[in-house]
């Protein structure tokens, strides 16, 4: 029999301090949260809410004051900041709203980058795959373009390319739609969810529209996430 | 991909700034290597050529003067001395060879040197397999009025083997200076580059020179109303200088002395007086080039410094991307590290084919107008040992931009995640 699969995320009493606002302090607590593997999540809330932070502690850009985050069974905070850095390449993909691709290298070398540092492919598969993921995502011909010469929606596609590139057991999306147009956002959207089906990803995306949310199996509120604590109160938790 | 291979894409992603800065640290670079390939040719080639002779013996006056007329070909002669001088030291047993210079006239700007054929047997100190004076092509000069030219005058002036032409009057060329047309020299041979002041010079018997001035002397003594076949006596005979090889050249000092005090001539020693001239114009001049290039280096190191500082500011969001794909602080670290190495490594080896390439255009310059032939592609340990501690200033100039890219957080620099 074989053994049940660690969830994509766990959470657990999460708390961190955010800043303070007079004499409250702003801090984001979450105490239980769950991503099993290959589930795709919606956050949704409104700005400031939390969503953007608690995607970075998934992927341990931030780390919580206290309380535990676990990635495939992993948990960060047992990991130096080295390893982290190793680990996040090798597990995690990552979807930006203003793509961050890297302007002075062509779609393919992107893509190439990411495998490098993600070093989850030898360095002489790494060309012949990053070819393959463009192909898949309709940019076959836009290979050695750079992200300057590309539209918006085809500068996502190759960030999607980039962010699954090293089989990660989990995609993280910011926005990933935020923009683009219409049809082409709904185009994107459909993608990153065939993309994560056939690499067997789990997603976590952050979206601001509910129609696209609505689409995904599950949603995830993030209103309650970030509190205010009068010094007191912050004490007690 | 490599970091190497990202380094370089991102210097020629901000293709004017890198120029820019490439031309700064080229520039430097190549006022090093000329500057020391100078000072290394210089010292080899002034101080190498000066030992060629022990002692020079002329009229009195400015014994650098001497030196830098008899050996040189550059500066004018002090004077005059006296035959009997040159025949007094040829049988001092002291001296091993004694060589007579008699100067005065001028081809085309370079100098005819009266002298004996015994010039064309020396011994060259330099490589004692070979001679003073080697000829490329013909044979010595045998007879007055046959001449053998140094390797410049005939690149120069074109003249070939068999070719006639007359001297003119003065060891400079000056308008309406009158040729002796009537006393016409043949070449009969060629000298090999030498590198040296024997490429710049004709020699011919010192009797040829004697017989010209002679008939120019019986002309204007026709012309003053005087008898023309008053021949000049033997102590009317002059010679300009005489190059001697001592048997011991710890003898030097002692003979130098000697002459002063015992003739009207002058003694100088060729070693003594190039190497003060070395070290009291020279050696100044390259310290304070060589401080000129170091600044202009250090500019550049400060230009790599602020570049590669606005270039990591500008790159904030990439440097963060590659941080969230994975790499590790200390990958970005050598990343802009590299930057400043490549950038370096390249003004440094423009710098070098600058300072090298311009030093073989200035070549033919240089020994023209001071004499000196330098290699100028040769290298040595101190020029590796400069270029290097370029380099190491380079790679310190991008540590700075490098650590500060190094502790920055990544999730700063994401505008959105």
């Amino acid at each position: 029999m074989s053994e049940p699969q660690p969830c994509a995320v766990a959470i657990q009493n999460c708390r961190l301090r955010l800043g303070s606002a007079g004499d409250e302090a702003v801090v984001f607590c979450l105490d239980d949260f769950a991503l099993g593997p290959a589930e795709q999540v919606a956050l949704t809330g409104p700005s400031g809410c939390g969503k953007s932070t608690l995607l970075n502690l998934v992927a341990g850009l931030r780390r919580p004051d206290s309380g535990e985050i676990s990635v495939q069974g992993t948990n960060l905070r047992q990991l130096s900041p080295a390893r982290l850095d190793t680990f996040r390449g090798g597990t995690m993909g990552f979807i930006f709203q203003s793509f961050n691709l890297l302007d002075s290298f062509s779609a393919l070398e992107n893509v190439t980058i990411g495998m490098r540092f993600g070093r989850a492919y030898p360095g002489r598969e790494q060309q012949s795959r990053a070819a393959a993921l463009l192909d898949r995502v309709g940019l076959r011909r836009r290979l050695h373009t750079r992200p300057s010469r590309l539209s918006a929606g085809e500068r996502q596609r190759v960030a999607i390319a980039r962010a699954i590139a090293n089989q990660p057991a989990l995609l993280l999306a910011d926005e990933p739609t935020g923009a683009l147009d219409p049809t082409t956002a709904a185009d994107i959207f459909a993608l990153i969810r065939e993309v994560c089906r056939e690499e067997q990803c789990a997603l976590l995306l952050v979206t601001h529209d509910l129609d696209l949310a609505a689409q995904l199996p599950r949603r995830f509120d993030c209103r309650s996430l970030v509190s205010h604590l009068s010094p007191a109160m912050e004490v007690g938790s | 991909m490599t970091l190497w291979r990202m380094a370089w894409r991102y210097l020629w992603g901000r293709t004017l700034v890198t120029a820019l800065t490439l031309a700064g640290i080229a520039l430097g670079s190549a006022l090093i290597v000329s500057v020391l390939t100078l000072q290394r040719e210089s010292e080899g080639g002034f101080l190498r050529e000066s030992g060629q002779f022990d002692m020079v013996v002329g009229a009195k006056g400015s014994p650098l003067q001497l030196v830098l007329s008899s050996i040189y070909h550059l500066d004018l002669p002090t004077g005059n001395i006296p035959y009997a001088h040159f025949a007094a030291l040829r049988k001092d047993p002291r001296v091993a060879e004694a060589i007579p210079l008699g100067l005065g006239d001028n081809y085309r700007g370079y100098r005819i040197v009266g002298t004996d054929s015994a010039i064309m047997h020396l011994i060259d100190r330099r490589d004692p397999q070979r001679h003073f004076l080697t000829l490329a092509q013909g044979a010595p000069f045998q007879n007055d009025f046959e001449a053998v030219i140094g390797a410049q005058v005939a690149r120069q002036t074109g003249l070939k083997m068999g070719d006639t032409f007359a001297g003119s009057h003065g060891l400079v060329v000056t308008p309406g200076s009158s040729a002796h047309r009537d006393f016409p020299y043949k070449v009969v041979g060629i000298l090999a580059p030498s590198g040296g002041s024997p490429d710049r010079a004709i020699y011919v018997t010192l009797a040829s020179v004697w017989h010209i001035h002679e008939k120019e002397g019986e002309m204007h003594r026709r012309r003053a109303g005087l008898s023309a076949d008053a021949a000049p006596s033997v102590q009317e005979i002059e010679v300009t200088a005489v190059l001697l090889r001592l048997k011991t050249v710890g003898l030097r000092l002692w003979m130098t002395e000697e002459i002063q005090k015992q003739t009207e001539a002058m003694a100088a020693i060729p070693v003594n007086e190039m190497y003060r001239l070395y070290q009291q114009v020279l050696k100044p001049m390259q310290r304070l080039l060589l401080a000129v290039a170091a600044l202009v280096v250090v500019v550049s190191f400060l230009s790599i410094t602020a570049t590669l500082y606005q270039a990591a500011e500008r790159r904030r969001r990439d440097l963060a991307v590659l941080r969230a794909l994975g790499a590790h602080p200390r990958e970005i670290f050598t990343l802009v590290v590299l930057e400043a190495l490549l950038l370096t490594l390249l003004g440094l080896a423009a710098g070098w084919f600058l300072g090298h390439g311009g030093l073989a255009l200035a070549d033919p310059y240089l020994r023209d107008s001071l004499g000196l032939g330098v290699a100028p592609w040769s290298t040595d340990r101190l020029e590796a040992v400069a270029l290097g501690m370029v380099a190491a200033g380079g790679l310190l100039a991008g540590i700075l931009p490098a650590a500060l890219a190094y502790r920055r957080e990544p999730v700063n620099d994401l505008s959105t995640m």
